[in-house]
Parts: structure tokens; sequence; C-alpha cells
């Protein structure tokens, strides 16, 4: 549905863009990631039309950005990381007025409005004046005129920024209900623990281009990270230690806080044989959990912090 | 939700789809915002105060109980309209200015264009939505006159075809001046500076250009062509505007000396402007979109801060475009002041409309940068974020305004002297009194550069808006220099009737009216001055967010 073929953005010396691949499935919604600076906000504005490649190309529902933009426009949402509204005008007449632009005939516009309203939850606020809602509100307002005429793939550059925890749990809720309306989802965001749940496929890019994209299960074994176990037992861990330690398949076992953290050999994740030799060995068990790798972890790792 | 379905022939033909969603948006908008009734209200206070004007200026010829009193009434009737179309030919054109560069910036800079151009509304519409939407209020505005010209259409001496051209001339001309408006709104995108360099363009397009073509022209024995000079007409609106008959008194009758027809100047105006605002439109996505940051971060900068704690040379003065420009325009003046000394020795008496127009222009536009300058250094980092920064410092609060008044004059010195040089040079080579007049208007600059230095740090402490403190500014200048102690104060234009028409007064008299009104203008601006400068020491610290 999304696709770049070595896509590159200059503005004048500096490479906001090199040569980036990407590949997006119908359906799908797609982590965008990266430190500021490193292109990803330069790369939605290609795909939405706002700027042109310097080379390269990029498709959206197999048209290409460059030449058939105003077919791509019909099947693009865009929400941008700052959305300025039009002063004194209120939110129907906001959604109204982006309704026109992209032609929905005036008839149908008051029952598309309704229904976007609906769908994100803004009712209540219908002739409130646009510049008076709340910035969490207004993002909603984003999200509502990205949805006004139905497109299939949506772009959204940063939605949750600036919202406080419940409206970030309803952001990620109404994400979720577009995928399950089949829309295909573009999200950047630096709130990498939220991607982590929503997120089928992501893509790290730093200076311009890709250091990791797949799904987050794959980020284990291109990092090179062994499975971790968290450990926890009853009474003085030295024993459990010593048990753990001497086995072939652990690599190292450490202490933290009231818990040992087991790093097993490169390969090895069977974390039976640790319950087993606990037991046998006469320790007291209290847990055994395995340890997720985060998405933050993967982007310290991936990303060295560089920016244009 | 989607349904973009084929249009019928009729909807394809509707001028609202011909302008856009956008016309729809901007009529709805504009009825809401409360500076839509402030322009209109301020439009009809300085029309009644030009109308009141013009009428007491003739005062001494109305008496209908003398012959010589019926006989010049239809001179009475001339001077009124006259007066109200030259009014509406300037309002006009700064309104369309104003609104579109307003309109079109605001949205650029608030991120709004952006989102507007995803979506398959083309930049044509946009701008096409803008032309009409300011047109039409604009329309709205000119109208209101009507019925005051109908009125002294009475007494004679006016014609409906040139009130009918002065009026096609004038929307041609705000028509133009709006996609100027438009385009250099694609390059400045605060209105204050769209306009200025729209004020510029001016000077060059219809002062510079014509006063270099005259006198080259004039070397050539080509100026008194009948063709030379309709063509000077019919690329000029200002020059048309004399030649639709409208601002010349008397009204001609039988034929002019040169061809000139309104109607082909309307279409002349028409077609230069289409061609900007192809170019506006061509310029408009690139706009939007060329920053690689694209939108406006209002927060402070870190250079900002410390650059304001550390002289208070910062603000929007420092802009560097303004700095080259000022030496350009240093030359430009430079080469006016030669053209009219030239022309002067050679005894060509027609560059100093010239160079009235010229001088005038460029001091108004001088004094605009100084008020940009000064209030927008205040107001801009309110806008910023920058001011409560700046105020935690150890700097006092008089040195603070000490520096910003005094970056604001060093950053526009040498459009403020050139703006001077060329007027020193006029009145130098038209005035009789040379040394007087000199001496006079030096002073009176001065006093007028205090005053909106002052009135800028004052409105640039009171109010939030680098826009609204900018215009406060401008207007106390203009309100205390034209209409108290100026040209549109009735009183001053019923002592000069009564000087002009009265046989026992002489033009010395009349010198020293002016030279009276012009030493209560100067004292005005000081004393003035210093109020406002008391005042903003005293409320710095009041409005601070």
């Amino acid at each position: 549905m999304i696709e770049t073929k070595k896509l590159t953005r200059n503005f004048g010396n500096l490479v906001a863009v090199s040569e980036l691949d990407l590949h997006i499935e119908a359906g799908d919604i797609f982590g965008f990631i990266g430190p500021n600076g490193a292109g990803k906000t330069t790369t939605m504005r290609i795909l939405v039309t706002l700027l042109e490649p310097t080379s390269g190309s990029a498709f959206i529902d197999g048209l290409d950005v460059s030449k058939k933009g105003k077919e791509v426009r019909r099947r693009v949402g865009y929400m941008p990381d700052f959305m300025g509204v039009y002063d004194d005008l209120k939110v129907f007449e906001y959604l109204e007025f982006f309704a026109a632009a992209f032609g929905i005939e005036y008839k149908k516009r008051k029952a598309i409005v309704d229904g976007v309203l609906e769908l994100t939850d803004l009712v209540s606020k219908r002739s409130a004046p646009v510049d008076s809602l709340s910035r969490g509100m207004q993002q909603r307002l984003g999200l509502a005129r990205v949805l006004i005429h139905d497109p299939k793939v949506l772009v959204l550059d940063e939605p949750a920024s600036g919202l406080d925890p419940r409206a970030r749990i309803e952001m990620r809720e109404l994400l979720r209900e577009l995928k399950r309306m089949g829309k295909t989802i573009m999200i950047s965001s630096h709130i990498l623990s939220e991607l982590e749940e929503i997120c089928d496929r992501i893509g790290i890019i730093e200076r311009g281009q890709f250091v990791f994209s797949g799904s987050i299960e794959e980020i284990r074994p291109r990092l090179g990270l062994h499975s971790k176990v968290r450990v926890k037992v009853l009474g003085d861990p030295g024993r459990a230690t010593e048990l753990l330690a001497a086995l072939p398949q652990i690599e190292r076992v450490e202490a933290v806080n009231d818990y040992l953290s087991v790093t097993f050999r490169e390969g090895e994740t069977t974390d039976g044989i640790i319950a087993r030799t606990l037991v046998h060995g006469g320790v007291d068990l209290v847990y055994l959990q395995p340890e997720q790798l985060k998405l933050d972890d993967a982007f310290l790792q991936l990303t060295k912090g560089i920016v244009h | 939700m989607q349904s973009t379905g084929t249009i019928s022939l009729l909807q394809f033909l509707s001028p609202l789809r011909l302008a856009g969603p956008v016309f729809d948006k901007e009529l709805r908008v504009a009825s809401r915002r409360p500076r839509s009734y402030g322009l209109r209200a301020g439009y009809l206070a300085l029309l009644t105060i030009v109308i009141l004007s013009a009428w007491c200026r003739t005062l001494a010829l109305q008496n209908p109980a003398t012959a010589f009193g019926v006989s010049r009434l239809a001179y009475v009737a001339w001077r009124t309209t006259a007066t109200v179309s030259a009014f509406q030919f300037v309002a006009a054109q700064l309104l369309m200015a104003a609104f579109l560069s307003s309109s079109l910036g605001s949205e650029i800079r608030s991120g709004a264009l952006g989102v507007l151009l995803t979506t398959p509304t083309t930049s044509w519409h946009i701008m096409m939505g803008k032309l009409f939407s300011g047109l039409l209020q604009v329309v709205q505005l000119l109208m209101v006159s009507l019925p005051v010209l109908a009125v002294v259409r009475m007494f004679g001496g006016v014609s409906w075809g040139s009130v009918c051209a002065s009026f096609c001339i004038t929307i041609t001309a705000a028509i133009f001046a709006g996609t100027i408006g438009l385009l250099l709104s694609t390059y400045w995108h605060h209105p204050y500076d769209a306009i200025s360099a729209g004020a510029i363009v001016y000077l060059f397009l219809w002062v510079v250009v014509p006063a270099v073509a005259t006198t080259a022209l004039a070397a050539t024995r080509l100026l008194s062509q009948p063709m030379t000079q309709a063509v000077l007409d019919l690329t000029n609106p200002f020059r048309a505007m004399y030649a639709s008959g409208v601002w010349a008194w008397p009204m001609p009758s039988g034929g002019q000396r040169h061809f000139f027809s309104w109607l082909v100047h309307c279409l002349f105006m028409g077609g230069a402007a289409a061609i900007v605002l192809a170019l506006a439109t061509r310029r408009l996505r690139r706009s939007v979109t060329a920053n690689a940051f694209w939108r406006y971060h209002d927060e402070p900068s870190r250079s900002d801060t410390e650059r304001s704690a550390g002289a208070g040379w910062v603000g929007p003065c420092s802009r560097r475009w303004w700095r080259r420009g000022n030496v350009a325009i240093g030359v430009t003046a430079l080469a006016v002041c030669s053209l009219i000394l030239m022309s002067d020795t050679a005894g060509l008496r027609g560059i100093q409309v010239y160079a009235y127009y010229f001088a005038w222009g460029l001091w108004t536009v001088a004094l605009l940068r100084v008020a940009v300058s000064v209030a927008g250094a205040i107001a801009g980092e309110k806008e910023s974020g920058a001011w409560p920064v700046l105020l935690t410092t150890p700097l006092d609060d008089d040195q603070i305004l000490r520096h910003k008044a005094g970056a604001g004059l060093r950053n526009n010195a040498i459009l403020l002297i050139s703006a001077q040089a060329v007027e020193i040079c006029f009145l130098a080579t038209a005035s009789p009194s040379k040394v007087l007049s000199v001496g006079q208007g030096v002073l009176s600059a001065v006093a007028s550069i205090f005053l909106v230095v002052a009135a800028g740090l004052y409105f640039g402490v009171r109010l939030r808006s680098t826009t609204t403190a900018v215009v406060a500014t401008l207007g106390t200048y203009l309100c205390v220099n034209y209409v108290v102690c100026g040209h549109y104060n009735p009183l001053f234009g019923w002592m000069f009737s009564q000087l002009l028409y009265n046989s026992r007064h002489t033009s010395t008299h009349l010198a020293l009216l002016g030279f009276g009104m012009g030493s209560v203008a100067l004292v005005l601006d000081a004393t003035l001055g210093v109020f406002f400068v008391r005042q903003a020491v005293r409320t710095m610290r009041v409005n601070i967010f």
C-alpha cells in the first residue's frame, strides 16, 4: 500500500532522507521511529505530496506521489505533528470545510461530519470554536479531519504528542478501531511503548536511513541479544546463583535488586530447565519471568543519537 | 464516507466552485473577526473625516445667495468627488493588501495551509478564494460612499462616466494590490512585512520606473508625443485616475490631447494582476514546504534568549533581508535625488510630481519599518515567549527600552536617511522658501521618528500581538499628523478655504497657515512622544505574557 524506492530528499547540503526503501502492506500499522531530525517528517511529507523527492520514488496504493498528486491526496489522510487550526471556525464548520476541499457533495457533508464526530467522540464539541479546544481535543479533531474523506491510508505524525495519559489510551483505542476498519496506518511517535502495543511492524530511521525495519520480534536476533529471565527466590539467592551458573545453557547470572537476571547462551531459550534445577536443588522459587525486550532499549542500541 | 462523484455542468460553472471552498470559509470567518468590524468602523470614520474636510475646504464657495457661490457649486461637487475617490483609491488598495497578506501569512505561519495542501484543493483555488473574498469585502466598503457621490453629483460638475471610471480603476488597482500582497506573503509571512515590501514594489513600479522613463524620454523629445503619454497613462493606475478626469479640474469635455480609455487600462491591470496571481499560485506550495522545519517555532530559541539577556538588541528588527534591502533602497533613493536635481537643472518640472510621491511613500515605509522594529521587538518577544526571560535579567527597564529603540533606529537608519535625503532634495527644488521649508521638514521628521519610536515602545509593552502594536503605533502617528494637525483636519480646511477665496489674504497667509500647522504637529509629536516613553517605562511589567 505504501512503498518507497531509494527515496532521497535534500535541503541544500542537508540530506534529510537518504535512499530510503520502505514497504508497508495494506491493513498494517507501521511505527516510524527515529530521533529528532532523523527524516521521519520529511518522509511523511513526501508521501502526502507536500514535498517533492530529490530522487527516488514513492507510491501510495500503486500511485506515484510525484506524478499523481491529486489522486494520492484523495487516498491519504495526513495529520501533521503540529495541527494549525483556522481561528473563528466551529468544529463542524472546520470539518465541513475540509469535506468541501475533498470534493464531497454538499448534501452528504452533514452526515459524514456527524459520523466522524461520533467516531472521534467529539459530538459534544460540535459547535465549539476550534481554537478554544484543548490540545487533546484538537488532536481528535485532527483525526476526525483525516477521516472525513474515508482515506485508505493514514499518515499520522506524532498524533499522541502533548496528550494526557487518558487521551493517549483513547487515541490508541481509536487507532485499533481504524485498523479493524481496514486502514493502512503509518504512525510516528516518541512514545515507543505505545507503538509497541499497536504496531504490526516498525521502522527505525536515523540520518535519513533505516537502521531497522521489521516486526518487533525480529529485533532481538537482529541485535544479537540473548534471551533473559528474571528469577525470584525465597531467602539467600547465593545458592540459586551457584546452581544456575553451573548450567551449560546459562551464560551469566546477575543479582539485580531483589531478583536474579539470568542470561541464556546464544540460541538457548528454554527456561523450564531453570525451574527444574532450582526445585531439585531445594531452592524455593517465587516467580520465573521472561524479560521482554523493550522497544526503548532496542531504539537506544540501534541509534547513535546523531542528528543532522 | 467518501463521495466524490461526477459533477453536473451547473455545478462546474458555479462561482463557488471556481473560487473553491476557501471563498466560502473566508467570508464566514471574516464576518466573525472583530478586526473586520474595527476596520470597517475605521474606514467609515476616516471617510467621514475626509468628506468633512473636503466640504470645509469649499465652505467659502457654498453661499448660494451670491452669483459666485452658485457658479462654483459644480467645483464643490467635483472637489468632494475627487477627494472621496482619492481616499477610496488608496484605501481599497491598502485594505486588499492587508486582508490578503494577513489571511495567507497567518495560515502559513500556523501550519493550517500545509494541511489544506494535502487535500485535492489546488493552490489556484486557494488563491482565487482569498482574492474573491477580499474583493467582496472591499467592494462592500466602496459602495458605502455611493450615496454621498450621488448627492453631490446633483450640484453638477461630475459625470457618472468619470465616477464609474474611477470606481473601475480603483477595483482593478485593488485587485492588483491584492495579488501583490498574496505574492509577497509567500515570501514574508507577517502582514506588516508583506505590506512594507508591497509599498516598496509600488514605489518602484508606479513612481521610479515612470520617473526614469519620463527623464529618458524627455531627453529624446518623445515625451510630448501623444502615444507616449497614452502608454504612460494606460499603464499606471495613479496616472489613469488623473486621465479619467475625476481628479482633474476642469473636467475634460471635448476629448483629450491623447488617447485614454479606462477600459483598456482596466484590462491592462487585470492582465498584470493575473500574471502576479499566477506567480503567487506557483510559489504557494514551495512557500509552505520549502523550509525543512516547515512550521514556525514560536518557542524562544536559546540564541534569542541569550542575545536578549546580553544586550537587548533583538527582535524582528534583526531581519537580515530588511538590512540588505535598506542598502538597495538607499541606492535607489540616491538615484532619485540625482534625478530630481538633474531634472530641476534641466527645467523638467513634470518630474516633481514623482519626486513628491516618492518622498512621501519612502518616508511612510521608513516609519512603518521603525514601528515594526520597535513595537515588534517587544510584542514579537511576547509572542515567542522570550520577553519574560529578558525581564528576569539584571537589565534595567529603561535600559531595555533604550536598547530596543536604539536597535529599531539603527536597523532602519539607511532607510530613514534616504527618505529624508529625498524629502530635502524635493523641498530644496520645489519650495520657494528653501531654508524655512527644509529646516521645518527636518525638525518635523525628527519629531515624527520620536513619536513613532515612543508609541512603538508603549504599544509593544501594552499589547500582545506585533500586528496590533504596529497598527496602533502607525495609527497614532497618522492620526496626529494627518487628522489632528494635518491636511484632513476640517478646521484647517475651513481656514484654508477662507484664506484661498478671500481676496484680502495673500499667499503669504497660506504659507503661514501651513507653517503654523506644521509647528503645532511638531510640538504635539514631541509631547506625545515624551508621554508614551514615560508610560512605557511605567507599564513595562504589567502585561508580561
